[in-house]
């Protein structure tokens, strides 16, 4: 019995009661590198990936009438049949997919719980899980954790960062078992058409693969609509759709998404979900639900064309500055070069911080591809951003002429 | 309306220093589409002047903006016209609005802090 206020010295250091893998993944980059500007003043942000709207009031009033009326028990596990109705109507008149709200819908705790689950139902340790780069933080470590193994595949500016079937045949082995799609792509901007997708659906068909397919932010595309991996002939069934609220909806801090895909892997992830978080919260639920009304729509046409008037505004200033910057069809990034500066996009990111008072994140954090970029999301207000290309385009001056 | 001269006015409303070349820049249109709309707005009086928002209490602190609330009789053939056009002849009266519900008018004023006294008097 160990007696009250005794301690108990551990017998190995506590690091060593922690499992490889939970050793073995990083930190994430963006989180490091965002510590040290919490500690300065006067900083301009480009580096959070979130909207800088608020959620509209009449879907926070979702919420709080839910729980008015005492809406607060757990839903179904897989989220209320409403919403998952609702998720699959709009599926089909944005996106042109069809799923049976039933049983090929899961309501879960943000896009990141769908891209878990999916990575935990599929991977058996030392399966290969090919993701093209740069990409989100999220994918590698979550794969790592599953006991698969991250295979990045490099995309270039020169292709606007799209996945090109030579890069993705040269990566896949006898191992290869699931493609991560992230388009549009955070944190390139980078977007996949039609035509785009066809010669990639080709290889995974005849390598047998399954598509996770994060399109998280298919509705912020500016020129031409977003296509769905899933609406690609003969995709639906090998394809996981994951996506969410958070973004072109501004509900970051809601924690809702969700995954569509084949009954028999959304059961399996059904199981997992189950076992772990039960169902997503339910005030969320509701709001979510609002969201997806004709109000909500609208109000999200209004954020996505806030949102493409920024995006002209900041790469013409990248381009002015004198720094070569592909065009962001989608999400709300810029990714432009910084090459020609002669820095490395970490010293770029953390000078340009010290000197100017600027942060935004180093392409190099992003993975393969990444670094000589610079991540700038321009979801935030057009003073700033003006502000922080004047800012960034005296640092560039200064760096140019060699000081 | 059409929806480039919407779109204008949202960004001058936000910001009424935005110049033509930053708004041909967000809206992906030529600097003298903009500035013709921006003529057309102004010589219709649709934009009817730049203003500039102050924050008048970091200028001086002595001074108060308060709504009152008017109960008035309406006069015979003129309603509540003539009575609402001299209350807004004083100079510290900034607007005056004609409400429906439990009284008639609201009425905006500016002036100094009220332990000067009465600022306007109303008869
Ligand atoms: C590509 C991508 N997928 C998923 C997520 C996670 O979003 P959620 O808030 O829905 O978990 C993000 C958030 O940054 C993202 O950029």
């Amino acid at each position: 019995m160990i007696k009250d206020k005794e301690t108990v010295t551990p017998r190995k250091e506590m690091a060593d009661y922690l499992s490889p893998m939970a050793r073995g993944i990083k930190p994430s980059g963006i989180r490091r590198f965002f510590d040290l500007v919490s500690a300065r003043k006067d900083v301009i942000t480009l580096g959070v990936g979130e909207p800088d709207f608020t959620t509209p009031w009449h879907v926070r009033e979702a919420a709080v009438y839910s729980l008015e009326t005492g809406k607060t028990q757990y839903t179904s596990n897989a989220g209320m049949p409403e919403l998952r109705g609702a998720i699959g109507q709009y599926l089909n008149d944005q996106f042109a997919v069809e799923y049976n709200p039933a049983d090929e819908i899961l309501v879960t705790v943000g896009g990141s719980e769908a891209i878990d689950l999916a990575l935990r139902a599929l991977i058996t340790p030392g399966d290969e899980i090919l993701i093209p780069e740069p990409c989100y933080i999220s994918y590698s470590p979550i794969t790592t954790l599953s006991g698969g193994v991250a295979v990045g595949i490099e995309t270039f500016a020169k292709d606007n960062f799209k996945l090109k079937a030579e890069s993705l045949q040269a990566a896949i082995t006898p191992r290869s078992k699931v493609l991560i799609l992230c388009y549009p792509s955070n944190p390139t901007g980078g977007i996949m058409t039609y035509e785009d997708w066809l010669p990639i659906a080709k290889i995974v068909e005849e390598n047998d693969l399954i598509v996770i397919s994060d399109e998280i932010y298919a509705e912020l595309t500016y020129g031409s609509k977003h296509v769905s991996f899933a609406a690609v002939p003969g995709m639906k069934d090998r394809t996981i759709l994951v996506s969410g609220f958070s973004k072109a909806f501004a509900m970051t801090g809601w924690r809702m998404g969700y995954a569509c895909g084949h009954t028999d892997l959304i059961a399996a992830m059904l199981k997992i979900h189950q076992y772990t978080v039960m169902c997503a919260p339910v005030m969320g639920q509701y709001a979510a639900l609002e969201a997806l009304s004709p109000h909500g729509l609208e109000e999200k046409d209004r954020m996505m064309e806030s949102y493409n008037q920024r995006r002209r505004l900041v790469v013409k200033g990248f381009r002015e500055i004198g720094l070569d910057c592909h065009e962001p069809e989608g999400a709300f990034y810029a990714f432009p070069s910084i090459q020609s500066t002669g820095l490395t996009s970490e010293q770029f990111a953390q000078r340009l911080l010290e000197e100017a008072n600027v942060a935004a994140v180093p392409g190099g954090v992003f993975g393969l591809g990444g670094e000589g970029h610079l991540r700038c999301s321009y979801a935030t207000s057009v003073a700033q951003l003006t502000e922080a290309l004047d800012r960034i385009g005296n640092f560039v001056a200064k760096v140019k002429q060699g000081s | 309306m059409n929806e480039l001269q919407l779109k204008v006015l949202e960004l001058l409303k936000e910001d009424a220093r935005r110049d033509a070349e930053l708004i041909a820049t967000m809206l992906d249109r030529s600097i003298e589409e903009i500035k013709q709309v921006i003529a057309e707005l102004e010589s219709d009086h649709i934009i009817v002047k730049y203003a500039t928002v102050v924050n008048w209490s970091k200028v001086d602190d002595e001074k108060v903006t308060a709504l009152i609330e008017v109960q008035i009789t309406p006069e015979r053939g003129r309603g509540f016209e003539g009575i609402a056009e001299r209350i807004y002849l004083y100079p510290e009266v900034k607007s005056v609005y004609l409400m429906s519900g439990a009284y008639d008018l609201l009425v905006e004023i500016e002036g100094k802090k009220l332990e000067r006294g009465c600022l306007v008097r109303i008869e």
